[in-house]
């Protein structure tokens, strides 16, 4: 293994010291990226840089690499720090300038050892304000959600917050940001005591924006009939129950949804 | 030269010769198993630790008539024993030369399953060729499988991707020895509910004593015990878990089990825990004195021999039992109390649902195969409808593969599709915190010489400590996950122009987004409510 690595690490510095452009082996290095094979993607990102040194693509994913590469140290998530800070003094604007800022945030919000989430916030609201069309800027605002609706705070700040956020997450750039959002709010207002009513609405609104993971959307159909049925909204119950029952006939919640979907008054005649 | 430098010449002499003829066997080592025979066929293998009675026969026959529909190909079997099936892996999948398709082992990391294991997740959304003319000839090939290939083993939600083809199912019952039972109970038929369960071993107990038959009524270990006492306690929890359950969808996460106890939702004394005590430490003095110092090899011994008139175990041991016992072999589910019992009925929604009992036994394809596509196609063959039909009937197995009809005597292990969730057992879900806790506690509970309070007593003493162990561990986790997923998805977001991975970004920011919510959730509330 050792010797196929050196080769491979030889074979890029030679490719690419003449002139073999660097796309297909960026390619490489971000599947290696998106496969988890992390030192892999470090290796070729390294030899990308190291080729054409001024290349920010090849930086930013050797950056990254760098957050997650083992042994996971404070020396090289900071490494890895140093060189998005370098990016991001170079340009702010450009997608990648806009990408190395949101991780940034990251880098200080999951990446060190031990995470900072304040400092992330800011890193997280200049994505927001410098480049709002950008769909890292509806990440970054689920992400600044979680750090401001979980902290210690006074009730009335809490309430503040999550209505501040509520009406910002109809607004978001990007669908799949619109429907964590609100699931993030709707979870917080039922752990943090914020009320049935303004749940339900949010995870109506994610089912209608779209929630892919299938167990999610099983636990969201039955929420929405448990919160609906409370709140004495039966048809809204009578239809969650429905869907839940249809597409999820092989749930151990099977039996309990179908009393309670029959237990609900019946449909208004018209 | 000195006696002694010359020792050493010779010393490291020796050392560099034995190192050079090192170097030179790993270097020219074939890079695997041989890949092709003599004949120029293409030489598949498989590796698995099931060493069950009738498991390899029924894999042999299924590799022979693949053989015989692919001429080029040669399959062999490589049983692994269990003990040593994780090491066994590690270093074949380190050394680069392991088999073409592997049982997935339940623990195996994200980072293994990605460097080592073809994902399937394209294959498993089409077709299976090997169901053409049945009615499952149009489906996804993830839609043939009773779980849709949900469970663990196979999907990993992580990476988003499928990985483990399984080949069963496995359910929980209760065997008994049909010859021991007539001559004990004569034409008493099996339980139904919790009380004449009870009765009978009380009486089984009885006419062994009196008729100095050498026979347990319920056989018990360290690993049957549990799995038995958990449906009952499973059964006292019912009500409770619905109504921690922060999130509203009727059944209580290991959050809402653990923040729920933080936040005083429930407490050690709760009617449901103190009935839940009560019945597990009636069931276990069902099972025989210092079960809990005997392995599930010694139960299956005494059960087999003769000497136990009962044992609760899988339906993985069915084959075992019907090749080892010389006599009749019963089957029954577990009587867990209804909603009419005086005592425990309270507590009970009713019998629980097993509508959500997932996979096992799942192959996997090795990335460095050199025999790809011959890998997943035998994989396809196995769980075909007629594949898995003929597993299932040659090895006493249930199936996995939805439509199969399982043999008669496999019928009592189908999963019960009616009925409620199931409670947290004893352990309190899972952590190991809780579960060392428990587990240290709970001689008091089963012993003839313990009682309910005092396992009380000292499992409310360090449930908090465990409690807040086991979530900053599992923050711990969530945490690790989260930051590898950033990675994911960052390389996803880079090839998104070029390949098509949109929908996958969105999926995986709901899972991580998901699992931060989870763990802010944890964070604050540890914050919140200090330790007592």
């Amino acid at each position: 293994m050792l010797i196929l690595r050196l080769l491979l690490f030889t074979f890029l510095h030679v490719a690419l010291a003449h002139g073999a452009g660097p796309a297909p082996v960026l390619t490489d290095a971000w599947r290696a990226l998106a496969e988890g094979l992390f030192s892999d993607a470090n290796e070729l990102f390294s030899a990308a840089r190291a080729a054409h040194p001024g290349d920010r693509a090849a930086q930013l994913g050797e950056a990254l690499s760098l957050l997650q590469l083992q042994p996971h140290t404070n020396s090289r998530v900071q490494r890895g720090v140093n060189m998005l800070e370098a990016l991001l003094a170079e340009d702010t604007a450009d997608e990648i300038g806009v990408r190395a800022r949101y991780f940034r945030a990251r880098a200080e919000h999951v990446h060190r050892l031990s995470p900072t989430p304040l400092a992330a916030a800011s890193h997280y609201e200049r994505v927001i304000s410098e480049h709002p069309a950008h769909p890292l800027a509806g990440q970054a605002t689920v992400k600044l959600a979680l750090i401001r609706l979980y902290r210690m705070q006074t009730p009335v700040e809490l309430a503040f917050e999550f209505s501040g956020f509520t009406e910002r997450a109809s607004t978001l750039p990007s669908a799949a940001a619109r429907r964590d959002l609100h699931l993030i709010l709707g979870e917080a207002a039922l752990r943090l005591d914020l009320g049935e009513a303004a749940a339900l609405d949010h995870f109506l609104a994610a089912l209608d924006v779209g929630i892919e993971l299938r167990p999610m959307r099983a636990d969201t159909l039955v929420r929405v009939g448990e919160l609906a049925a409370e709140l004495s909204r039966p048809d809204i119950a009578r239809a969650h129950y429905a869907a839940f029952m249809e597409e999820f006939p092989r749930d151990p919640r099977f039996l309990a949804v179908s009393e309670r979907h029959a237990a609900l008054p019946s449909p208004a005649t018209p | 030269m000195k006696r002694e430098n010359l020792t050493t010449a010779i010393g490291l002499g020796l050392l560099a010769a034995f190192f050079l003829l090192a170097a030179a066997r790993v270097l020219t080592r074939p890079s695997g198993a041989e890949t092709s025979d003599a004949d120029g066929r293409i030489v598949l293998r498989f590796a698995h630790w099931q060493l069950e009675s009738g498991l390899r026969d029924a894999l042999d026959e299924l590799a022979r008539e693949y053989e015989a529909l692919h001429p080029h190909v040669r399959i062999e079997q490589v049983p692994v024993p269990n003990r040593t099936y994780a090491q066994w892996l590690q270093t074949r999948l380190i050394g680069d030369n392991a088999t073409d398709i592997i049982q997935l082992p339940r623990a195996l990391e994200d980072e293994t399953l990605a460097r080592h294991f073809l994902p399937l997740t394209t294959e498993v959304e089409l077709p299976n060729p090997y169901n053409a003319g049945t009615e499952f000839a149009d489906l996804p090939w993830r839609e043939t499988f009773v779980d849709g290939l949900g469970g663990a083993f196979s999907y990993r939600p992580t990476l988003l991707e499928y990985y483990g083809i399984p080949m069963s199912m496995f359910t929980i019952r209760i065997y008994y020895n049909r010859d021991l039972w007539r001559r004990l109970l004569g034409d008493a038929p099996p339980p139904t509910d919790y009380e004449n369960f009870r009765a009978l071993c009380a009486e089984a107990a009885a006419v062994a004593a009196r008729e100095g038959i050498q026979a347990i009524p319920l056989v018990g270990s360290y690993d049957n015990g549990p799995i038995l006492i958990t449906r009952f306690v499973g059964s006292q929890t019912q009500h409770l878990a619905a109504t921690i359950s922060r999130s509203r969808t009727l059944v209580a996460t290991q959050a809402d089990i653990n923040l729920g106890y933080l936040r005083g939702e429930w407490s050690i004394n709760d009617p449901a825990l103190d009935a839940a005590f009560s019945l597990a430490r009636e069931v276990s003095l069902l099972m025989q004195p210092g079960y809990s110092q005997l392995r599930h090899e010694d139960a299956t011994f005494h059960f087999t021999q003769g000497r136990a008139l009962m044992v609760t175990s899988g339906s993985w041991d069915a084959p075992v039992f019907r090749a080892l016992c010389d006599f009749g072999l019963g089957v029954f589910d577990i009587p867990i109390p209804g909603a009419e019992h005086p005592r425990y009925g309270p507590q009970v929604l009713g019998p629980a649902s097993e509508a959500d009992t997932s996979t096992g036994m799942a192959f996997a394809v090795t990335l460095r195969t050199p025999h790809r596509a011959e890998a997943v196609d035998f994989l396809r063959f196995l769980t075909s409808h007629a594949g898995n039909s003929a597993f299932s009937r040659r090895s006493g197995w249930l199936p996995s593969v939805v439509g199969v009809t399982p043999t008669e005597e496999l019928a009592p292990f189908l999963p019960r599709i009616e009925g409620h969730p199931a409670g947290f057992g004893l352990f309190f879900g899972n952590g190991s915190a809780i579960t060392q806790l428990v587990s240290r506690a709970n001689s008091l509970l089963i012993s003839h010489s313990g009682s309910v309070e005092e396992y009380r007593r000292v499992v409310g003493a360090g449930i908090d400590a465990a409690f807040r162990h086991d979530l900053g561990r599992s923050s711990r986790n969530q945490l690790m996950n989260i930051s590898r997923q950033d990675l994911l998805l960052a390389g996803r977001l880079a090839l998104a122009e070029s390949e098509p991975h949109a929908e996958r970004i969105s999926a995986l920011s709901e899972s991580q987004n998901q699992q931060e919510s989870l763990r802010a959730w944890i964070e604050f509330e540890l914050a919140r409510h200090p330790a007592r």
